[in-house]
């Protein structure tokens, strides 16, 4: 509450008192003074009633009726001459009698304060008793006396007389005084009446005022009031109002509905004990002696809340709160809205698992095709080795078409299954452009030779237009270039028949110097529905109207391609026209490499395998038909093969019998091949530093890196050539006898480890890089210049030392096959063994040249 | 009340038992008579005036004897005041009306209806007394009776009415229809 508005109501509370007050204190008052004038009035007419005395004008006059009376007897007696003085001395003893009234009565004291009434009296008295001695003496002797007896009474008349006019007189004065002052008192008591009247017609006015402007308030309020009752009543959300002390004060209809409450049963309980769950109790009593404390409120006014409520069943439920606080005549209350969200949180439980589940499906499918891909692959393995195997044997021309027919349908095979994988490392973003350095127009010209039979097949020819091409190398991911270009003409001839697929090319370099080549195929085929060309490039988007019986294909071709070229950082389209043709267009930036490097050039070379003869192989492999074949192609070259079925058969066996080459699978059941390989090399025997060669199915360079990290000297991807296979032994085995010349020479490619070395180009500056390999061969060259003086010496311990620091240099940099001299030059001076450390310095000597002269055609093609 | 005046009567009548009911002829007093009833009188005095009743002191004496005290606004202080109730003495005399003339030796007289006699707060008020503070009343003061009321006992009692009906120096009562 704003400080402005709280002050308002104390000064109207003030206010109230005094208007409350004043009135009922000028109220009291005035019955105060008219009870005190009642009183007063009423003592007076008391008095008045009482009668203050006798009628003290009849006492007053009747004295000197008395005398008159007595000296009528006295006359009368003497005139008559009457003996009897009976009557004269009643009349008398009644005079006497009356003034002895006026002396002692209490209703004359007043008028005996007064000097002449009370000289008068005395005067009478005087008169009275001289006459009384008159009076008592015998009956002759007052008859004899009458006569002074009346001369006295009539001076004693005057006397009467005068003090009943005395009297009558101060009567009369008192009187009107007591008139005047009943008179005032009576005028006071009318006076306070009127103003008493008056004023509670004020009173009563202001009242009627007040209470027709209450009443029309209270109307308003009545309105309000039944407006927010039907509000309260009718809220399809519960409505909750609670006081500080967390006790309930009002529970609306849908209260009652949501927790399953009476309003009855729910009104001045304890809140927390009716609708909050046990578990949230501790902290929602905290919360009300927080904000009682603080009168900082945390959830108060903060909008709507999501929290757990209890139901009179014990169940609990989520609700979406929102607290008003507010205050009445109950003091501060807080209002609660609160909504039953069960069913909003199931639905969004339900979305959210539908949501999850058709992840977990897309997931799984994605997994599954992986898996399944992958899987393939191995039984392709032993077919392409069958077909192999075949070939080699004595075949007649017919079988050998067949052969042919067989290789090139596992070609397609294998095909679709790299693309099925090549789409699931880029779904694992876990593909990853690789640039060398290539010539664009002996590329161009490559693809064209190479897919000439398949466009003859259908009679297409096929067409190269070659603009604008750059005149040094490119670098560029060239597996992967290749890998859109055969896409592209293979779908275009795939979909041409009696026509022409053509490849034009061009390159540009715009102001900024950026190059750019643009290359389309154009076909006369069948062309793609206008509604289909903007799905050509989603996955597994087959062409059913246009697809002849002789296309086939999973639909990941181009969207294989669109991804690969948006990974090289260029974009895909195409035009097409249903009946004329289609043209795919890709447009991809591309960077020149200084140094025109030839790529070696990929001729059979006649490889002389005699070395191989006789050689003991361990083959570590649990898949039969992959043993199998390796097996055969082993023994078709002469080698002596021990089969094992897992890594620890193979760590078993490698302690007893020392072999030219161990050939470990990766994956197999009991002990895998890295594990298996560490071990090897982590145990002494007469394998620790035999050639392992890995075989895999994983195809990413990563899982390749792991695998030479283990130990192993070098890693072939399944399904294996045979060529392939026999090339790693040859080195392997030439290695071992120090006669590697002939394959070490083959290229830099063979003694740089590609992987390694272009993951340093990624990570490196290119002088940076060149540095390290300057820093690398000045290492090597200070390295064996101490070598011979070592084994002169017989420094054994230096000369492992030594090896050991520059195994490392060489792993780092890639360059594996000399790394593996150094390591065996390692192991042989760590074991001391003075003759094999020099037949191993020998190698390592041998190798170094070779190796140097490759790095240094590295460096140099950084710039 | 009615119940106790009949009360009352039945006492009078049994303590008077004696007495005849009607036309009866009372023994004339002794002594000086201090008071002469007349008028509808069922009683009278022997040889006294024919159809009048006179007492003297020994015959008020008695009759029941009614003392209080009280203060008067003739007199200054207390008085206490011994006689007879003033219904005793018309009782004694057979009166027979609806009102009596009482009259003072100064004439004064004042008209008192019986009715009034009886129903006050005190049953026996008015009294006529004989005696002031235990002495006779000299016929130079308020004597010889004098009808008081005990006026200190009730508001009705200090009315100009009871005052006007406290007749001193009584000597006459007359009764009449």
């Amino acid at each position: 509450m704003p400080n402005g508005t709280g002050k308002a109501p104390d000064l109207f509370k003030q206010n109230d008192r005094v208007r409350r007050f004043v009135p009922l204190g000028i109220i009291l008052v005035g019955i105060v003074v008219l009870a005190g004038l009642a009183l007063a009035i009423t003592q007076r007419m008391n008095e008045l009633r009482e009668a203050p005395g006798d009628n003290l004008t009849w006492t007053l006059s009747q004295v000197e009726v008395d005398v008159l009376l007595l000296m009528d007897e006295a006359l009368l007696t003497a005139q008559a001459e009457v003996q009897d003085v009976s009557d004269i001395r009643r009349r008398f003893d009644n005079l006497y009698s009356r003034t002895s009234t006026l002396r002692d009565a209490p209703v004359f004291l007043e008028m005996r304060k007064d000097e002449v009434f009370s000289s008068q009296l005395s005067t009478l008295e005087r008169c009275l008793t001289k006459l009384a001695k008159i009076i008592d003496s015998p009956d002759a002797e007052l008859l004899a006396n009458l006569t002074p007896l009346v001369n006295e009474l009539k001076q004693i008349r005057e006397e009467a007389h005068a003090i009943a006019l005395t009297g009558i007189g101060l009567r009369s004065q008192s009187s009107d005084i007591e008139r005047a002052s009943l008179a005032r008192l009576l005028l006071i008591a009318a006076l306070v009446s009127l103003l008493t009247i008056l004023f509670l017609g004020f009173v009563l006015f202001v009242i009627v005022r007040q209470y027709r402007l209450r009443h029309e308030a209270s109307d308003a309020v009545v309105r309000a009031n039944a407006r927010l009752k039907s509000t309260f009543d009718v809220s399809l959300d519960a409505i909750v109002v609670a006081n500080t002390d967390g006790v309930i004060l009002e529970f609306n209809e849908a209260a009652e509905t949501v927790f399953g409450f009476d309003s009855s049963e729910a009104v001045g309980q304890d809140m927390s004990e009716m609708i909050i769950p046990e578990h949230l109790r501790a902290a929602h009593i905290a919360g009300m002696e927080r904000l009682n404390k603080t009168k900082e409120p945390h959830l108060v006014g903060k909008g709507r809340i999501e929290i757990t409520a209890l139901r009179k069943s014990g169940e609990e439920f989520p609700v979406e709160i929102s607290i008003g606080m507010a205050s009445d005549h109950r003091g501060t209350i807080f209002i609660s809205y609160l909504r039953d969200i069960t069913e909003r949180v199931a639905a969004e439980q339900d979305l959210k698992m539908a949501r999850d589940e058709a992840l977990a499906a897309e997931k799984a499918k994605s997994n599954f095709l992986a898996v399944m891909s992958h899987e393939m692959r191995t039984p392709l393995n032993g077919i392409f080795g069958t077909l192999e195997l075949l070939g080699n044997s004595e075949i007649n021309k017919k079988q050998r078409s067949y052969l042919d027919i067989a290789k090139r349908s596992g070609d397609i095979l294998l095909h679709h299954v790299n693309d099925v994988l090549d789409i699931s490392r880029m779904d694992a973003e876990k593909m990853e452009l690789v640039e060398n350095t290539f010539d664009l127009a002996q590329f161009f010209e490559d693809v064209i030779t190479t897919n000439e039979a398949t466009a003859d097949a259908q009679s297409n020819t096929l067409k190269l237009q070659l603009e604008k091409m750059p005149d040094g190398a490119v670098l560029m991911d060239e597996r992967r270039m290749r890998q859109v270009t055969y896409n592209l003409i293979s779908n275009a001839l795939k979909f041409t028949t009696n026509g022409t697929v053509t490849l034009r090319a061009n390159s540009t370099l715009d102001q900024h110097g950026q190059l750019t080549l643009e290359f389309s195929v154009i076909d006369t085929g069948v062309g793609i529905h206008a509604e289909d060309q903007a799905h050509v490039f989603d996955r597994f988007y087959t062409q059913e109207r246009s697809y002849d019986r002789f296309a086939s294909g999973a639909g990941l071709g181009l969207a294989i391609c669109k991804q690969l070229v948006d990974m090289m950082g260029g974009a895909i389209s195409l035009q097409s026209q249903v009946g004329k043709g289609t043209s795919f267009t890709v447009v991809v930036p591309f960077k020149t490499s200084d140094t025109a490097q030839k790529p070696a050039e990929i001729t059979e070379v006649a490889v002389d395998l005699a070395p191989l003869k006789g050689q003991e192989i361990l083959l570590v492999e649990d898949n039969e038909i992959n043993r199998l074949i390796v097996h055969e192609m082993l023994k078709a070259n002469g080698m002596v093969v021990h089969e094992v079925h897992n890594g620890q058969e193979a760590v078993d066996l490698a302690q007893t019998r020392k072999y030219a080459a161990i050939l470990m699978d990766v994956s197999m059941p009991v002990m895998n091949g890295v594990d298996a390989t560490e071990i090897i090399r982590n145990t002494f025997g007469p394998n620790q530093n035999a050639k392992i060669i890995g075989l895999t199915a994983h195809a990413l360079a990563d899982e390749h890196a792991r695998f030479i990290a283990s130990g192993m000297n070098s890693v072939l991807n399944k399904p294996i050539a045979q060529a392939t296979l026999l090339n790693a032994l040859l080195l392997a085995v030439q290695d071992e006898n120090l006669q590697q010349d002939a394959i070490w020479n083959n290229g830099a490619e063979t003694l740089i480890a590609a992987d390694t070395f272009d993951e340093l180009e990624q990570l490196l500056q290119p002088e940076r890089l060149q540095k390290l390999i300057a820093d690398f061969d000045a290492e090597i060259t200070g390295l064996l210049a101490h070598v011979p003086q070592l084994l002169l010496d017989g420094d054994m311990p230096t000369l492992a030392a030594n090896m050991h620091k520059s195994i490392g240099s060489a792993g780092m940099i890639g360059v594996h096959h000399f790394q593996s001299a150094l390591r065996g030059l390692e192991q042989a001076a760590k074991a001391a063994n003075v003759e094999s450390a020099n037949k191993h310095a020998d190698l390592v000597m041998a190798a170094w040249p070779a190796t140097q002269s490759a790095l240094q055609a590295k460096s140099y093609t950084l710039g | 009340m009615s119940f106790l005046n009949a009360l009352c009567a039945t006492a009078a009548v049994i303590s008077f038992a004696s007495m005849p009911a009607f036309a009866d002829t009372l023994p004339a007093p002794k002594g000086e008579v201090l008071l002469t009833i007349s008028g509808d009188l069922s009683h009278e005095t022997a040889g006294a005036a024919k159809g009048t009743v006179t007492l003297d002191l020994e015959i008020l004496q008695s009759l029941e004897t009614q003392v209080f005290t009280t203060s008067t606004i003739w007199i200054e202080g207390n008085i206490e005041f011994t006689g007879v109730s003033l219904r005793d003495v018309l009782d004694y005399a057979g009166a027979t009306g609806t009102t009596i003339e009482a009259i003072a030796s100064n004439d004064y007289k004042v008209d008192i209806p019986t009715d009034t006699l009886t129903g006050g707060s005190n049953e026996n008020a008015p009294i006529v007394a004989y005696f002031m503070d235990g002495a006779e009343m000299s016929a130079r003061g308020k004597g010889p009776l004098w009808i008081v009321y005990p006026y200190d006992d009730d508001v009705q009692y200090r009315t100009e009415v009871v005052y006007s009906r406290s007749i001193w120096q009584l000597d006459r009562i007359v009764t009449v229809q």
